[in-house]
């Protein structure tokens, strides 16, 4: 079954500088800072895109896609889900 | 350097009234002393605004705060928008209700209370009959709620020869994890009652000694970002550098004191926006009616404060010739437009030159008297 990411719905996310965002958690006051490929991830994280989607859209911003680039994105979202970033619908 | 795309925090000045009339106060009879109180529904929109450009933090000041009737409403807007907040207060208005509320939200990074004596005698001459028991009434609660309660020092003539007993209050009888200290400074009402309250130069003197004595007895437990401690440091380490032959200092040599203006700005209780608190004569623009992501990016004024870190201190007349120029940074504009009419100059009152001309000497030299 496709797990499809949705975002916990406080984060706030910022742009600082180019290339650069931040996402804010304003119930712990932490911050996480994310570089291109984050952000890119993130902005695709809308609760209907599945992680084969994002896969599939990264071509199209990015030069160069590797090979592991599914098991990484697992990873990124694995990550985020223990701080509470995101979630899962199954 | 290049400013941030939004500000990430933001100081509302919610009210301009307050129960008390301290004799220092920077707000009262100051360019944010307006007269006009925004509806709460007003300042619920500006959040929402606040929200849409990722502001992460308020700081909810005034006035006193806590004179608002609807402050909790406020509060519940600033979380519904997911900031987070701080409060600066003068305490003396906290329940344990309020208390309860403010600590279910969550968000409170901290709440400032000022407290300026270790008794009534000190605190009261410049805040007003009875202050001084409700302010610690209201550090207690704010205690006694686990909220992250924070206490501001302002050291003025009336209790500047009582700092060891101020730390000890604060520090061994309360249990605080640290405080703040500052100095009242010419800005508000201190510009006319100077006299009374601004501290003289010796008083001054006394005041970065014993500061000094008293974080080192702390371990660090007490700090400053303006004022007596904060200044004697910044000169200890110019006169540091000199000694250990250092050339320049990064950042210095140019009026770079003051970054404010490259991540926070403030708005003042009728709305208008300005780069600081302490600048509100600066109007750049009315929130709910201009933009804020314009106004930050593209306003004339805040440009002209953010030029304000390239300035050169070599080309000011004032600091001709001066050794310290490769360690110092100019102080801060709102002072400086308080002292000399413009922003964009070295402000006097954090000038070390100026201080040493005038006779004043750094503590290893044993100026205290107390
Ligand atoms: S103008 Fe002064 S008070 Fe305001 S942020 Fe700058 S240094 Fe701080
Ligand atoms: S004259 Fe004062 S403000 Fe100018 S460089 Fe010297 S110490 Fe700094």
């Amino acid at each position: 079954m496709k797990k499809i990411p949705f975002a916990n719905p406080e984060i706030v996310y910022r742009e600082d500088f180019d290339d650069w965002a931040v996402l804010f958690d304003p119930d712990t006051a932490e911050t996480y800072g994310l570089d291109e490929t984050g952000s890119f991830i993130w902005k695709q994280i809308n609760g209907k895109n599945s992680v084969a989607d994002i896969l599939q859209a990264m071509p199209a911003e990015f030069e160069n896609i590797s090979d592991d680039a599914g098991s990484q994105i697992e990873k990124f979202l694995g990550e985020m889900e223990e701080k509470g970033l995101i979630g899962y619908r199954k | 350097m290049k400013p941030l795309p939004t500000p990430r925090s933001v100081d509302l000045n919610i009210t301009n009234r307050c129960n008390l009339k301290c004799s220092y106060c920077s707000h009262f009879s100051s360019g944010s002393d307006t007269g006009t109180d925004l509806p709460l529904e007003e300042w619920l929109r500006f959040m929402e605004e606040l929200n849409k450009c990722a502001v992460f933090d308020v700081c909810l000041s005034g006035g006193e705060p806590l004179f608002r009737k609807d402050f909790r409403q406020i509060v519940e807007g600033v979380v519904k928008n997911h900031m987070r907040f701080s409060v600066l207060s003068n305490g003396t208005l906290l329940t344990g209700e309020l208390a309860d509320f403010l600590k279910s939200t969550g968000r409170c990074n901290s709440y400032q209370v000022s407290i300026d004596g270790p008794g009534p005698e000190a605190h009261d001459a410049c805040r007003g009959k009875d202050s001084f028991e409700k302010a610690l009434r209201g550090l207690r609660i704010l205690l006694k709620h686990k909220l992250p309660a924070t206490v501001r020092v302002t050291i003025h003539k009336h209790n500047v020869r009582q700092l060891d007993e101020i730390a000890e209050l604060l520090l061994e009888d309360v249990g605080l994890p640290s405080f703040s200290t500052n100095s009242a400074a010419y800005m508000g009402l201190c510009r006319q009652n100077e006299a009374d309250v601004q501290l003289n130069m010796e008083e001054y003197s006394c005041a970065m000694e014993k500061l000094l004595k008293l974080a080192n007895k702390y371990n660090g437990r007490i700090s400053a970002n303006a004022g007596p401690l904060s200044t004697v440091r910044y000169w200890m380490n110019m006169e540091k550098s000199i000694k250990n032959g250092i050339k320049s200092r990064t950042g210095c040599g140019k009026l770079t004191s003051c970054g404010g203006v490259l991540s926070k700005m403030a708005v003042n209780a009728d709305g208008t926006m300005v780069p600081c608190s302490q600048m509100p004569h600066i109007r750049l623009g009315r929130i709910n009616q201009d933009d804020l992501r314009e106004v930050w990016q593209n306003h004339p004024e805040l440009k002209r404060l953010r030029e304000r870190r390239d300035i050169p201190l070599e080309t000011f007349e004032h600091c001709q010739g001066c050794e310290y120029i490769p360690y110092c940074r100019g102080g801060c504009p709102a002072l400086a437009y308080n002292l000399n009419g413009e922003e964009n100059v070295p402000s006097p009152d954090a000038c070390y030159r100026v201080f040493k001309e005038a006779g004043g000497k750094l503590p290893k030299l044993g100026v205290c008297r107390t």
